[in-house]
């Protein structure tokens, strides 16, 4: 009897007063910390080079309250680790009692390290990041994902529904927006459970993109170069596959860092080649010979008469030699191209009915985007067609790449339209989810590609270009052993009272090898300052150099 | 003085008054039959059967036979001991099930935490591994050296052979060439 009273006491005092307590401590013994997983499948480059990819990171706090050393023994250990001095670290430690954050994003390895220290107070906090190990490089397509999570710029954002992992169908909704760290189980739950029942399904897949960072370095690192020995404003080099619109190099100044995009200024977001519009001036030439060729009887040898000035209505237009070599006189449809006429174009394209012409100009795309993944694409701006059909100096200015506005990324579909025998490919940066082997699981679904110009139309068009640079303008893109089809381009800019002023857009597009189109090269840079800030002498460096490096890694031998 | 045994009365099948009449045949004397009864410590009893007359031996006494028992006593026996093997075998299988419940958890978390702790490590090489190749590229352009960079001048192009059709397989007699075994011959070691 004095035993069950005994234990029907110790069973009270553990029901009523102690079962808090121990019920605590059992969750406690229960409770398992996971470490943060990855939300966001990688990104690699065509060779396979990660170009973001989720990492941990620490967040270390200390708490003095629980220092069990003094404050400064404490700094003295840890002032070495973090690279701060042991001064500035007493003076965050005098902040408060507990929960002093002391830095962020330490790296594993240096985690490990301070956790060797076992010192009572100092506590390591772990999340992903998202991490770019290329910096700056690649920024403007890979993009950047803010402290939230979300994709802010670039692929990051575009594709953010295929990089992010797929939720799993049983999970709860309401609990995705960040991954789940510790799990406290009820007490039916087992642990097992939660390792079941996780809430992303996780795979080996990555986003493969076209881009090959050593080419996007050579561009970059030649744009630089420039931007900086003309003191000009930004720039943009793209390099594409003529035969299904793949980019191989898309390098824009300015540029940022996306591991410290908070640093950056908020026009350097942008991917300005894809955002932003541009009067391509001449390297649009060539596509006006194209529509030309196309529609109106015309053979590369034709005679133009080119007076040097002309006057349409009361809008003058001369050629940018005028001052110095006057009217040319008869010459061919190549020199028209050879010597950028803007004259002889326009004594070209007046043949055609402005109507016809604008209709191939809409025919070309224009207006609409070109349907590449990055974010924020820009459309190109024509006059209405009302405008345009009873303007007769619209379709003159037109005719040199003027009066209009483009993306630097349009502009290089069309070449690529000239240099593949006609189509209109789809400028594209992935090549889609591959898994470990390589094998590509989803690519992004691309229109079939329109054919424009004929194939006859596209050969002698290029072979006038390819004249350009062989005795034109664009001599110095010339490459030795090489056969380079080019065109310059130097367009004045549009000054804040909408009038062209001084200010001058030059550009350089290059098709490589001639004879066997396989790349477009296009290099654009914006506002050079200088006599000599011309297509022809800024950019057309430019794309001899990338096609250099180009011809390399990809093995297209010399065949001179 | 006779003392009826009375042995195994529960099993007897018979009555009381047959049991009665059939122990009336056997007398059981203790000790000798001596009529000195006041004295019975002086010699030791001693237990004899006697017959009391021969007439009465036809009624024979059986022991009850143990092997025979009946057939609702060989059930309920079977059951009890089947009931113990199927209890014994339950309460093992609980303990077994319940160990493995608690043991597959345990080693599903620690396999868990060391596959997380590969991941983690995996992530942490790469990193490392990326973050080297792209400061190793950097310094490189820093320098100002133009070696990294690709140029035709300092590359060698390599025209791919034609495709070659592979040779229809001959005899090796026919096609003059040796047998594999010669082969091996030939390529033993020559003493270096």
């Amino acid at each position: 009897m004095l035993c069950i009273v005994a234990l029907a006491v110790k069973l009270s005092r553990l029901q009523l007063f102690q079962a808090p307590a121990l019920q605590s401590l059992a969750q406690m013994q229960r409770q398992i910390s996971f470490a943060p997983k990855p939300s966001r499948r990688p990104i690699v480059d065509r060779q396979g080079n990660v170009l973001a990819m989720d990492r941990i990171v620490y967040t270390l706090y200390v708490h003095p309250l629980l220092f069990k050393q003094s404050k400064r023994a404490i700094a003295q250990q840890l002032s070495p680790l973090l690279d701060q001095s042991v001064e500035e670290l007493l003076t965050q430690f005098k902040q408060q009692a507990t929960g002093i954050k002391v830095k962020v994003d330490i790296p594993e390895e240096l985690a490990d390290r301070i956790v060797q220290l076992r010192l009572d107070g100092v506590d390591l906090i772990p999340n992903q990041q998202r991490f770019y190990p290329q910096k700056d490089l690649l920024a403007h397509i890979v993009g950047y994902v803010d402290m939230e999570g979300e994709g802010q710029a670039g692929l990051e954002y575009g594709l953010q529904e295929r990089l992010l992992f797929p939720k799993l169908a049983s999970a709860d909704p309401s609990s995705q927006t960040k991954p789940q760290t510790t799990f406290s189980g009820d007490v039916d739950e087992t642990p097992i459970d939660l390792l079941v029942d996780n809430s992303l399904a996780y795979d080996n897949l990555q986003l493969q993109l076209t881009l090959d960072s050593r080419l996007q370095r050579v561009a970059q690192q030649n744009l630089r170069q420039k931007l900086q020995e003309y003191g000009a404003k930004r720039g943009s080099v793209i390099v594409m596959d003529v035969q299904d619109g793949a980019l191989l190099a898309l390098a824009s100044e300015p540029t940022f860092d996306p591991n410290r995009y908070y640093e950056a200024k908020l026009e350097w977001f942008k991917n300005w080649a894809v955002t932003d519009l541009y009067e391509p001036g001449s390297t649009f030439k060539p596509i006006n010979l194209a529509i030309a060729l196309e529609t109106i009887n015309l053979r590369p040898d034709e005679i133009i008469n080119d007076e040097g000035k002309i006057h349409i209505g009361k809008w003058p237009i001369q050629n940018f030699d005028y001052a110095a070599v006057g009217g040319r006189g008869a010459i061919t449809l190549t020199d028209v191209l050879k010597y950028s006429s803007n004259v002889g174009m326009v004594r070209i394209m007046e043949r055609l009915q402005p109507s016809i012409y604008y209709d191939w100009l809409e025919r070309c795309g224009l207006g609409k985007p070109t349907g590449i993944e990055l974010p924020a694409e820009a459309t190109a701006q024509l006059k209405s067609r009302d405008h345009f059909v009873n303007t007769r100096v619209e379709s003159a200015t037109t005719s040199f790449g003027q009066g209009f506005s483009i993306t630097p990324i349009q502009l290089i579909q069309l070449q690529a339209a000239i240099a593949n025998g006609g189509k209109l490919v789809t400028p594209h940066v992935t090549k889609g989810l591959v898994n470990e082997t390589g094998v590509v699981q989803w690519s992004p679904e691309r229109p079939v590609p329109k054919v424009l110009f004929s194939t006859k139309t596209t050969q002698q068009v290029l072979g006038m270009m390819e004249q350009v640079v062989l005795n034109g303008m664009g001599k110095l893109a010339q490459v030795p052993g090489y056969r380079i089809a080019g065109k310059t381009g130097t367009a004045q800019k549009v000054n804040i009272n909408g009038g062209y002023g001084d200010n001058r857009i030059t550009s350089f597009v290059g098709v490589v090898p001639a004879e066997a189109p396989r790349y477009v090269v296009l290099a654009v840079i914006d506002d050079p300052v200088g006599e000599d800030a011309y297509g022809g002498i800024v950019t057309a460096p430019i794309v001899k150099s990338v096609i250099e490096s180009l011809v390399v890694i990809e093995g297209i031998a010399p065949n001179e | 003085m006779p003392v009826a045994l009375k042995s195994d009365i529960g099993h007897y099948p018979d009555s009381d008054q047959t049991y009665k009449a059939r122990v009336t045949s056997l007398r059981v004397i203790t000790g000798q039959q001596a009529p000195d009864e006041s004295d019975p410590s002086e010699s030791p009893p001693v237990l004899r059967v006697v017959p009391q007359s021969p007439d009465r031996e036809q009624a024979v006494f059986q022991l009850p036979d143990k092997s025979a028992a009946p057939l609702w006593l060989k059930i309920l026996l079977s059951v009890y001991q089947g009931s113990t093997f199927v209890t014994g075998g339950l309460v093992a299988s609980a303990m077994l099930i319940y160990g493995l419940t608690v043991g597959v958890n345990q080693l599903m978390v620690q396999g868990v935490h060391r596959l997380e702790g590969l991941q983690r490590s995996k992530q942490q090489l790469l990193a490392a591994n990326e973050a080297l190749k792209a400061h190793m590229a950097q310094q490189a352009e820093n320098s100002g050296a133009d070696s990294y960079i690709p140029h035709p001048a300092a590359a060698i192009f390599v025209q791919p052979a034609s495709e070659r059709l592979e040779p229809e397989a001959q005899p090796f007699k026919e096609s003059g060439l040796i047998s594999p075994q010669e082969v091996s011959k030939l390529l033993l070691p020559l003493g270096y």
